[in-house]
């Protein structure tokens, strides 16, 4: 038998590839601040996916993935946190949430 | 006997506590004058005795030389090789724990009164900790790269000090002035470090500098420049480690930007000049000893790093010298009279004479915090007697504690403005300020090396005696540095008279110096803490054959040479008793004073009279304009860099590349009717191609500005891509 | 062994789905259910991974914190009217995104395949950038310990001691910062502060014009408008 079940270990790695890549595009493209957030989101997920996916197969022994995992765990929660809060005290300052409107501090 | 573990402890801890103290201080309580003082006074204060508590054990550990007392933690895995951080001490960051956090305490107490009155007094206060805890990190790092990046940071700290005043253009420029420079031998330095890593694979002093085996490596390895023409690696290293040096201890030629650092507040320039700076070059120069001795040695053994250290040191000692006899400004006597003092320290090294060094640099650095700080107290009455007579612009002039508002609210509306640092607007201090004369004449004595009863003489003398000894057994070197030290020891002694002269004798040469008061205890106070250690800090370092005095003290007299000569592989030798350099310096000392007093102490100046200095014609005009250093090297390296700067699109679109379309069309046209339609098509059509090329580039460049996040993100994510890219297919390590 | 292939095929199908959903919807709002969507996907992968506690987590701050925050943000932003759901840089964002994807790929190909790589001279393609062979392959990897996550919990706590605590302080400044940055402020507030700025930026440079020589000194004027505040 092979992988996980039969799942081998490129699968995880791909999906968690394109969810990353997905979320790159979203962070890149959208033109709301929220949605570029959930695109950030969506590459923390794939890349905490990557890291179980190695723990699982490589390293099932150690918990070093899993510790990274749950940093990036918190750290999303943090991002999400402060950018969200960001986000509302820029949409009272501006009344708008385009990323593209925020320019100011460009000389 | 303190316990190992303790030291190892509190060697971490000890540039914590004023680092910690910035942050408190930038984040906390900047609102609050009284909580910064309290919170910087602590934190230096917890450091003094931490490092004291350091010194006392190290003073009492075996073999403190071979066997450093520390510990380090892993901190990067580059490859193959573990990078530790670490602190350490051993007998030299020993004498460097005892001055630096003394010498900045009472700097600290001193400015809690100085700048008491400043707007931003809590940044200034924030600055000097960080100042303070990264020479104490710098001094306790066990490897070069830990060293390196308190290094640098002493030179931000040193930067924003400086320009701590900067809406005066002066000020500004000073701190540019001294980024830039240091900068210069900084690259030298970081060039040596990532050297020393490339062919050692470590950047630990414990494991290169008392090591024989690594240090024979280097010494036999031929360098990867010019390595043919003998010279080793470890000359090559040492001498890049040097360039560091001769930024931060400004010697010839990165000296400029010393003088200029003047325009930081005084308690900075004591900073600077004693307790951080210019000391933290020397120190890594005597660090790095133990490699510039075994360059000598070997097959491929010169004495060229060693040689060219002396040298520097000789000019730079001669030349500062010299240029202090003409300064008015008081403060800038004394960076001058610094930079020479640097120079005896470099030449000492060069000559290979570690102990003297050390011992020079440690009674310079409070003999001239001690000078620092009294010419501060001068400025600071003066500007108070001036205060007192222009006072009627503002309120609360009268108050007795020095504390109300100098600075110049009146200096805008009086031109010519008053400067109370200038010498000739002195004179007769001594009766107004007689705690401050008393001080001052003391440094000054241990400056000029005031036989036997000042610091500077032992330390100066044994300078003296290394070199003469050399002399005596024939080095064109130690001949050389001799008789140059002399000359720049006589000059010391003479412009030190001048100043004690102008500033404290005779009658007031000015309204502001006649209603001069004596400062509060918070500023005089560390005079009096410094000229104690400037008048008997000597003691520790006396050759134990010098008649009276080495018997008198013992076995304790040579304790400094004892201590420091662990450091040396092979020790030095005890120089045996000479009369000579002994009688020179007692010489040199008494001439230039008596020059001096003859000159300036017999007749003082009146107002208005002209210093004899000037009568010397040129080569006053010479000296007072430093030299023309500034001069020349705006001159030679600043206007044409700045020409080219300015010109480039002149030079580039119009010079070149127009001039050549220009000659081409000529040839074209001239050569017959019929190449017309070449001359429109192609040479035109290329003329216009190359202008939009670069037109389009500029645009395409400036478009990448955008300001938008999502923009740079696309940027950053390409760059990203080529990256990926290339190690995936082309990188083939 | 073959439910669990279909089980990934088709949690596969829908958490790609989900996400290509989240970036593409016009409506921000149906954007952030998708997420939701997107995140139970990815705890299914957990689940197939074997790392159940991930899983939960996963439901617990993804979906249980993250997207109720996102979906919030969404409903205190409403007011915004977007015409186009993406900007004018979304075809290179395409590409870019697109040509990460190649890559990654490419990295992740070796180890899908056991490539030994393709040569064509001395050039090989892809090299072995990551060892030599790569590793990666393993057919069939060791059981998971009954026992991980109690030592997951204790490596936390004791190896990784200094990052847990900072991850704790990271999350209470973050939490902080979060409030402060978005509390509610009224005008009045605003112009107040605003206006005791720049009267002490004022206060500040005249000290520095006055500063002509050195230790200059204005005794820090309290700021006049903070008396005028009280009306």
């Amino acid at each position: 038998m092979n992988g996980i079940n039969g799942i081998p270990l490129w699968a995880f790695l791909i999906i968690a590839a394109a969810l990353f890549c997905i979320g790159l595009y979203g962070a890149l493209a959208r033109k709301n601040a929220i949605a570029v957030l959930m695109g950030v989101e969506l590459m923390l997920n794939g890349v905490n996916l990557n890291l179980i996916a190695f723990w699982r197969f490589i390293a099932p022994d150690s918990s070093a993935g899993l510790v990274f995992a749950a940093f990036v765990f918190i750290v999303a929660a943090a991002e999400a946190a402060v950018g969200l809060a960001l986000i509302i005290s820029v949409y009272r300052n501006l009344n708008s949430v385009d990323p593209e409107k925020l320019d100011q501090m460009k000389l | 006997m303190i316990p190992t573990q303790v030291i190892q402890t509190l060697l971490w801890l000890i540039p914590l506590p004023p680092i910690l103290a910035f942050g408190i201080i930038a984040l906390g309580v900047n609102r609050s004058r009284m909580l910064t003082t309290l919170t910087s006074m602590t934190g230096i204060l917890i450091s003094l005795a931490a490092s004291w508590v350091v010194v006392l054990g190290a003073i009492g550990a075996p073999e403190l030389g071979r066997k450093p007392i520390g510990s380090s933690i892993e901190w990067l895995a580059t490859g193959a090789t573990t990078l530790r951080i670490g602190a350490a001490v051993d007998a030299l960051g020993a004498t460097f724990l005892f001055m630096v956090p003394l010498a900045c305490a009472v700097i600290f107490l001193y400015s809690t009164s100085y700048m008491a009155s400043d707007p931003r007094y809590t940044r200034f206060m924030g600055y000097l900790s960080l100042f303070a805890g990264s020479m104490l990190g710098l001094v306790v790092a066990d490897n070069l790269l830990s060293l390196f990046v308190f290094w640098e940071l002493m030179g931000f700290c040193s930067y924003s000090l400086i320009g701590f005043f900067y809406a005066k253009p002066s000020a500004y420029k000073a701190s540019v002035k001294a980024f830039m420079t240091t900068r210069i031998g900084d690259m030298l330095l970081l060039l040596g470090i990532v050297y020393l890593y490339a062919e050692t694979g470590t950047l630990n002093f414990a494991d290169i500098l008392v090591n024989k085996g690594m240090l024979e490596f280097l010494a036999d390895r031929p360098a990867i420049l010019l390595g043919g023409m003998g010279i080793s690696a470890a000359s090559m290293i040492a001498l890049l480690i040097f360039g560091g040096t001769v930024g931060k201890s400004a010697q010839f030629p990165l000296h400029v930007w010393l003088p200029d650092a003047m325009e930081g507040p005084t308690p900075v320039s004591a900073m600077i000049h004693a307790a951080t700076m210019v000391s933290a070059g020397i120190f890594l120069l005597l660090r790095f000893f133990p490699l510039f001795e075994e360059a000598t040695h070997g097959p491929m053994g010169s004495r060229t790093a060693l040689e060219i250290v002396g040298m520097i040191g000789a000019i730079t000692a001669l030349m500062g010298a010299l240029i202090a006899v003409a300064q008015y400004d008081i403060k800038r006597v004394l960076a001058y009279s610094t930079i020479s003092q640097l120079g005896f320290m470099v030449a000492a090294v060069g000559m290979g004479a570690y102990v003297a060094a050390a011992f020079h640099l440690l009674t310079h650095a409070f003999f001239k915090a001690l000078l620092f700080l009294g010419s501060g107290s001068v400025i600071h009455g003066v500007e108070h007697g001036h205060h007192h007579l222009h006072g009627d612009d503002h309120g609360g002039h009268a108050d007795p504690a020095g504390q109300d508002d100098h600075g110049g609210h009146d200096d805008h509306s009086k031109p010519p403005a008053f400067d109370p640092q200038d010498m000739r607007n002195m004179g007769g201090l001594a009766q107004r300020m007689p705690l401050t004369t008393l001080t001052f004449v003391l440094g000054g004595m241990a400056l000029s090396g005031f036989p036997f009863i000042t610091a500077g003489f032992w330390s100066k003398d044994e300078i003296l005696a290394d070199a003469f000894a050399g002399m005596a057994s024939g080095k064109w070197l130690h001949s050389v540095i001799f008789i140059v030290l002399c000359v720049a020891a006589t000059l010391t002694a003479f412009y030190t008279m001048r100043q004690i002269a102008l500033t404290f004798l005779g009658e007031a040469r000015s309204e502001a110096a006649a209603h001069a008061v004596e400062n509060p205890w918070q500023m005089t106070l560390p005079l009096v803490i410094l000229a104690f250690f400037a008048a008997f800090l000597g003691f520790i370092n006396i050759p134990r054959d010098f008649p009276v005095f080495g018997p008198l003290l013992g076995a304790n007299a040579a304790w400094l040479k004892d201590f420091l000569g662990q450091m040396l592989l092979e020790k030095e030798a005890a120089l045996p008793f000479n009369i000579i350099p002994v009688l020179a310096s007692v010489g040199i000392a008494f001439t230039g004073l008596g020059l001096g007093a003859l000159v300036y102490a017999a007749k003082p100046l009146k107002a208005g009279q002209t210093d004899p200095v000037e009568k010397l014609g040129p080569v006053y005009a010479f000296l007072r304009n430093r030299m023309y250093f500034d001069e020349l090297y705006r001159a030679v390296f600043i206007n044409p860099l700045q020409w080219i700067a300015d010109h480039y699109t002149a030079i580039v679109d119009r010079g070149i590349i127009d001039s050549l379309l220009e000659i081409g069309y000529t040839i074209g046209g001239g050569v017959a009717e019929g190449f017309r339609l070449f001359d429109k098509y192609v040479v035109t059509g290329a003329s216009d191609l190359t202008g939009s090329i670069f037109k389009r580039a500029g645009e395409w460049v400036r478009e990448l500005q955008t300001g938008q996040v999502q923009n740079y993100l696309l940027t950053g994510i390409a760059l990203a891509a080529v990256l990926v890219a290339f190690y995936l297919f082309i990188f083939q390590g | 062994m073959t439910y669990s292939i279909a089980i990934f095929i088709a949690l596969a199908i829908i958490t790609v789905g989900a996400a290509i959903a989240v970036v593409t919807l016009r409506n921000v709002f149906h954007a952030a259910l998708m997420l939701v969507v997107a995140f139970f996907g990815v705890a299914g992968f957990y689940v197939l991974l074997e790392a159940g506690f991930f899983a939960a987590a996963q439901v617990l701050v993804y979906i249980g914190a993250i997207s109720v925050l996102l979906i919030f943000s969404v409903m205190l932003t409403r007011g915004v009217f977007m015409a186009q759901a993406r900007n004018q840089q979304s075809g290179y964002a395409a590409v870019a995104a697109g040509v990460m994807f190649v890559l990654i790929a490419a990295l992740v190909g070796p180890i899908a395949i056991n490539w030994p790589g393709l040569r064509l001279g001395n050039f090989v393609l892809p090299p072995r950038v990551l060892g030599n062979p790569i590793e990666f392959a393993v057919p069939s990897p060791k059981a998971v310990q009954p026992d991980y996550l109690t030592r997951f919990g204790s490596n936390l706590v004791e190896t990784y001691g200094v990052g847990f605590l900072l991850a704790g302080v990271l999350l209470l400044l973050a939490m902080v910062g979060a409030i402060w940055v978005a509390r509610e402020r009224k005008l009045m507030e605003i112009v107040l502060e605003r206006r005791e700025m720049a009267a002490e930026a004022q206060a500040e440079s005249d000290a520095d014009m006055a500063a002509g020589v050195e230790a200059p000194a204005i005794p820090a004027a309290p700021a006049e408008p903070a008396a005028g505040a009280a009306h």
